[in-house]
């Protein structure tokens, strides 16, 4: 709250800058400022890393370890204005330097929220969304409702890797993928 | 750490995207004649985490996450937002600008440039200082954003966004793996003038939710803006059964309907639909214009939905 009292401050001060600089033709102020003034804290992904130990493609699919934690709080939200918390991936294959893993697709990589909860706060909703394989399209893993008096929320998601005897991969350089979350409240 | 930056640009120059420049490009043919030439299976190959520190956690705070400004043609506004670092060590992050829209399952999509935007996108007039900027742990920083509205704008709503991303420091453990950042968004809503909203119900239906493990049922609402403006709608979707009983009464989210365009609103139903029966779906929305707008129909259940096999 502290820190969103120093915002609308600044803010403030900001207008009140701009409109004594009306007079001057060069910097016209807007006739309103209206930050809508949600403000996200602390919107963590833990761990940084997710691991697949794929030793048998006949084996199917494999399982990322370990789970992914997704935490954040909300501040000066409304009731029912929307969250999405979104996952994609940087690029279609997974990486590795020059040799690459270029066999592998993200897409074999499917993401599954497991649970989405939210605790403080009043009006605040979390639930997941359907399943589904990676790709460089953001596609939305959870989403609810900011709610009001700052709740928190984790949503705790899963990734499976579906092998498959074509996917080459190096041991050395190891093949990685980056995988970003999004979340936002438009 | 060079990589993986390149990772996170090359979306924007690749030729293939999602493919970094100089990779090969093979066709699925080449990485089958390959498979054939070589042994093809992907060994065990993590035991990275077991091996290094475990991965740090990646965090970020933005404040505030929506502006909304009325301007006139020919004027610029700064300001500025506060980025702050839930990391637990020194973490880079690198700003976008961004078009968006809302899709029709109601998720926002964000991307560097969405041409059926360009008319309502207040993105070219977006700059935002700086673009990348190192964070340390539990840090904060202020970053300015300016909007420069054109002298030729027209009166309407326009919206764009910036977004923050970490990029993945050079210390973090490598293996056959996802390495992890996160981005978050702030939205810009840009008023030129005094365009007036306007907008109305169109469409109320009954649909089979595409949910591959569990077959559910959804009530659709279809709100159209012809206007110059967005509006957000507030207001209950009821669903009611033959005899009038109410069975479930459901919040519109308060997703943003952009201007000149129908936008869907979702209500998925945890109350059981049987398939031929008759239902009455009562919407009362609020669009923020002089009048509450209420639209009631009679739908009948079409068959249920069957499980989709998973693949």
């Amino acid at each position: 709250m502290r820190r969103c009292g120093c915002l609308l401050a600044v803010v403030m001060l900001a207008g009140a800058s701009l409109s004594e600089g009306q007079k001057a033709p060069r910097q016209p102020t807007p006739a309103i400022v209206r930050p809508l003034a949600t403000s996200i804290h602390s919107f963590a992904v833990s761990p940084g890393t997710v691991s697949f130990a794929a030793s048998d493609p006949d084996l199917g699919t494999f399982a990322g370890s370990p789970a992914t934690s997704v935490t954040w709080n909300l501040t000066g939200g409304n009731a029912s204005t929307t969250w999405t918390l979104r996952v994609a991936s940087s690029g279609s294959w997974f990486g590795g330097g020059s040799a690459g893993c270029g066999t592998v697709p993200a897409g074999a990589v499917t993401a599954t929220c497991a649970s989405a909860t939210t605790s403080g706060g009043a009006s605040a909703t979390a639930s997941c969304s359907a399943a589904g394989g990676l790709s460089t399209t953001y596609r939305t893993i959870a989403s609810g409702n900011e709610g009001t008096s700052n709740p928190s929320f984790t949503v705790t998601l899963s990734f499976a890797l579906l092998d498959s005897w074509s996917y080459v991969a190096n041991l050395s350089p190891p093949c990685t993928l980056n995988v970003s979350y999004s979340l936002n409240a438009p | 750490m060079h990589v993986e930056r390149e990772l996170f640009s090359e979306r924007a120059v690749s030729p293939q995207p999602g493919r970094p420049p100089g990779w090969p490009l093979p066709g699925r043919s080449g990485e089958v004649a390959a498979a054939a030439a070589r042994p093809l299976f992907l060994l065990a190959i993590v035991i990275l985490l077991a091996a290094q520190p475990a991965a740090a956690q990646l965090g970020l705070g933005l404040s505030p996450m929506r502006v909304e400004l009325a301007m006139a043609p020919g004027t610029q506004y700064s300001g500025s937002l506060s980025l702050s670092s839930d990391s637990q060590g020194k973490v880079r992050v690198r700003a976008e600008l961004l078009d968006f829209f809302i899709d029709e399952s109601e998720t926002p999509q964000f991307d560097r440039s969405y041409p059926q935007e360009a008319e309502f996108s207040c993105r070219p007039w977006l700059s935002v200082n700086p673009m990348e900027t190192e964070l340390g742990a539990g840090t904060q920083t202020l970053v300015r954003y300016t909007i420069r509205v054109p002298r030729e704008a027209t009166e309407r709503s326009f919206h764009c966004a910036a977004g923050f991303t970490t990029l993945p420091p050079a210390e973090q453990p490598r293996g056959m793996g996802l390495q992890t950042a996160v981005r978050i968004v702030a939205a810009f809503y840009v008023i030129i003038g005094k365009p007036q909203a306007e907008g109305a119900i169109k469409e109320i239906k009954l649909e089979p939710a595409a949910d591959p493990k569990q077959p559910s049922w959804r009530a659709v609402v279809v709100i159209e803006n012809p206007s110059l403006m967005h509006m957000r709608p507030a207001g209950e979707l009821a669903v009611l059964d033959a005899s009038g009983k109410l069975l479930e009464s459901l919040k519109f989210n308060s997703v943003p309907i952009l201007p000149r365009r129908p936008q869907r609103f979702l209500f998925p139903l945890t109350v059981p639909v049987t398939a031929g029966a008759s239902y009455t779906l009562r919407a009362r929305v609020d669009l923020g214009l002089a009048e509450i707008q209420e639209a009631t129909v009679e739908v009948t259940a079409p068959p249920a939905p069957t499980a989709v096999p998973a693949q």
